[in-house]
């Protein structure tokens, strides 16, 4: 599972997203997949925003319990992790026993067909079907493979408890002003130096934008539909 | 301030320096947060006392004594205490000091609590006193992350609770690397309840964990029947333990009496001593014998966690047990003495005992 330090001793799990990028090296190994390999890092770092207000800061504290209460969601991550090409996730999460499963679609700069696979992974392992019933598996290593990086991201969207608000407003979240996410207005924080979060009005996620050091640019996961999912390990 | 016996649906935010906070029934006067509120007591300024009533169902905080620097550099809240005061079934903790200083945790009873009971956060120098206190079925007892400089924990009783007590070193609260806390004639049993709220990851069967502590003194507790360890120190959150002192401890009934493992980190020898404890189990074999106060340093330990036991999802707080009969502030309604800061100068830890089983 994500490395979250304050959990050893039963902590509130303050920032899992940020402890999950942070857990992630400058990856200079090949993806999955031709790809042009040794990704360059991204420096983009949120404007800094205003100081969380007490009921930001509550708010914030409970967004990834909710998830968790809600029990899973439809996952679609846009994961530019190159210049040469990028992944596209579409998923279904269950995040009561984190795993989940779904299609990725790989996309080339170059003008080469896109590849589909499919995705179904759990806080351990990685399976990546390119059709039938031939899997390839392997523990899941954020260190070593981009697309981990971002599956262990989307595995720390829930927390069985919710955070500490006091802390939440000494770190570094910030208020970043209202936007707009689907059509739908949303409210921006940075959450960390690499991480934005857009909360709906019900004090949802609706998205995370994540700049990870192997990743040409943001990585957007949108999160959608939150519910129970069944997901059906291979 | 004395609050007549009922149940106030509020939360009170005091914001007024050397304020007395009295109830007039520790049982009877009831702030009930309803699971809509965040915190039921707030304290925000210097000086304040809460004394004899009940806060229960808040959504964090039963009370929260806030020096709210936020980063932006104001100083820690000087003087707080909060003394015969039940806190039950809070989300987050039952009694929480944050930046505050000069203050003290006594006649505390704590339970239901999805973190800890009793927390003390984020001070240097804490000067704070945490006594004579019962914590029950809580995450965790007694948690002090990045507590430093004259806390003393002692001659409580944290039962049942997954996690008895803790001290510990963490990069998400500033003011780390913790330093210097005294734990002293505790009675920790039991650690590793089912019955208990669930806590996402969190440990489990510990009964006193030292996580990148510096200097601390763990003096005469009772450990017994921790499911996994009775005391453990490691490394946490990249902070390597420095100069604990073991001293006097009674173990008994503990899965594991003591161990001590790496996580991030190998514990270098320095890291702890041992010192005149009744320990039984061991893990590395050799790790009281290895590592003895006023010797030279032991060996640097490498291995990693003993296995741990499984961990149950823990229970609603409304499924707990009710607290037991619990004592009212003597002479409530007419005593005159305020006692509005805390801390430790006048606490003898020299005189605390090992506690009866």
């Amino acid at each position: 599972m994500i490395a979250r330090a304050r959990s050893l001793f039963g902590k509130a799990c303050v920032a899992a997203i940020t402890a999950a990028v942070a857990l992630v090296p400058a990856c200079r190994s090949g993806p999955e997949t031709n790809a042009t390999p040794g990704s360059v890092a991204s420096t983009a770092v949120p404007p800094r925003g205003a100081v969380l207000t007490d009921d930001q800061a509550s708010a914030l504290s409970r967004v990834l319990f909710r998830n968790f209460e809600a029990g899973g969601a439809t996952i679609d991550a846009d994961i530019p992790f190159s210049k040469a090409a990028r992944f596209v996730l579409h998923a279904e999460m269950d995040w009561t026993d984190p795993k989940g499963r779904g299609t990725l679609e790989t996309i080339y700069s170059d003008g080469r067909p896109p590849e589909h696979q499919e995705v179904a992974w759990t806080t351990k392992q990685v399976g990546i079907s390119s059709g039938g019933d031939m899997w390839q598996q392997r523990l899941l290593d954020p260190r070593q493979h981009p697309l981990d990086q971002i599956l262990a991201i989307i595995n720390s969207l829930a927390a069985q408890q919710r955070d500490n608000p006091v802390l939440i407003r000494q770190g570094p979240a910030r208020y970043l002003g209202p936007d707009v996410v689907n059509g739908l207005p949303v409210d921006k924080f940075a959450y960390g130096e690499r991480t934005i979060w857009y909360v709906d009005s019900r004090g949802e996620l609706v998205r995370v934008e994540v700049s990870t050091p192997s990743s040409a640019g943001a990585v957007g996961i949108d999160i959608r539909a939150p519910g129970p999912r069944v997901v059906h390990l291979p | 301030m004395l609050v007549s016996p009922g149940v106030y649906r509020e939360t009170v935010v005091v914001e007024k320096p050397r304020l007395v906070v009295r109830g007039l029934d520790r049982a009877g006067v009831i702030i009930d947060g309803e699971h809509k509120r965040e915190n039921g007591i707030k304290v925000l300024a210097d000086g304040v006392a809460v004394e004899n009533l009940t806060v229960r169902n808040n959504n964090a905080n039963g009370v929260l004594v806030s020096g709210d620097d936020y980063g932006n550099g104001g100083g820690q809240l000087r003087g707080f205490r909060v003394a015969y005061v039940t806190a039950q079934a809070n989300d987050l903790y039952g009694v929480y000091s944050y930046a505050a200083q000069d203050g003290a945790f006594d006649h505390v009873y704590a339970s239901g609590s999805g973190d800890a009971g009793v927390y003390v956060g984020r001070c240097t120098p804490c000067n704070t006193l945490v006594v004579d206190s019962l914590a029950e079925h809580n995450a965790v007892g007694f948690e002090g992350t990045n507590a430093s400089g004259g806390l003393v924990v002692a001659r409580s009783v944290w039962r049942a609770n997954r996690v008895g007590i803790t001290v510990n070193s963490q990069k998400l609260e500033r003011k780390a690397p913790q330093h210097d806390a005294v734990i002293v004639g505790n009675l920790v049993d039991g650690s590793g309840a089912e019955a208990s709220p669930a806590q996402g990851r969190g440990a489990f069967g510990l009964g006193i964990a030292i996580g990148g502590g510096t200097n601390d003194l763990v003096a005469r507790n009772r450990v017994v029947g921790s499911k996994w360890i009775g005391i453990v120190v490691t490394s946490l959150d990249g902070f390597v333990p420095s100069g604990v002192r073991l001293d006097g401890n009674v173990l008994t009934g503990n899965a594991l009496d003591v161990s001590v493992y790496r996580t991030d980190f190998d514990i270098p020898g320095s890291a702890l001593c041992f010192i005149g404890n009744e320990i039984t189990t061991a893990a590395p074999l050799d790790l009281v014998s290895a590592h003895p106060c006023g010797g030279p340093p032991g060996p640097s330990i490498a291995s990693g966690p003993p296995v741990a036991p499984d961990v149950p999802r823990g229970i609603a707080p409304d499924q707990l047990p009710s607290p037991p009969p619990l004592d009212n502030l003597p002479d409530g309604a007419t005593r005159t003495d305020l006692q509005q800061t805390g801390g430790v100068a006048g606490f003898d830890v020299a005189a605390v005992a090992v506690p009866e089983p």
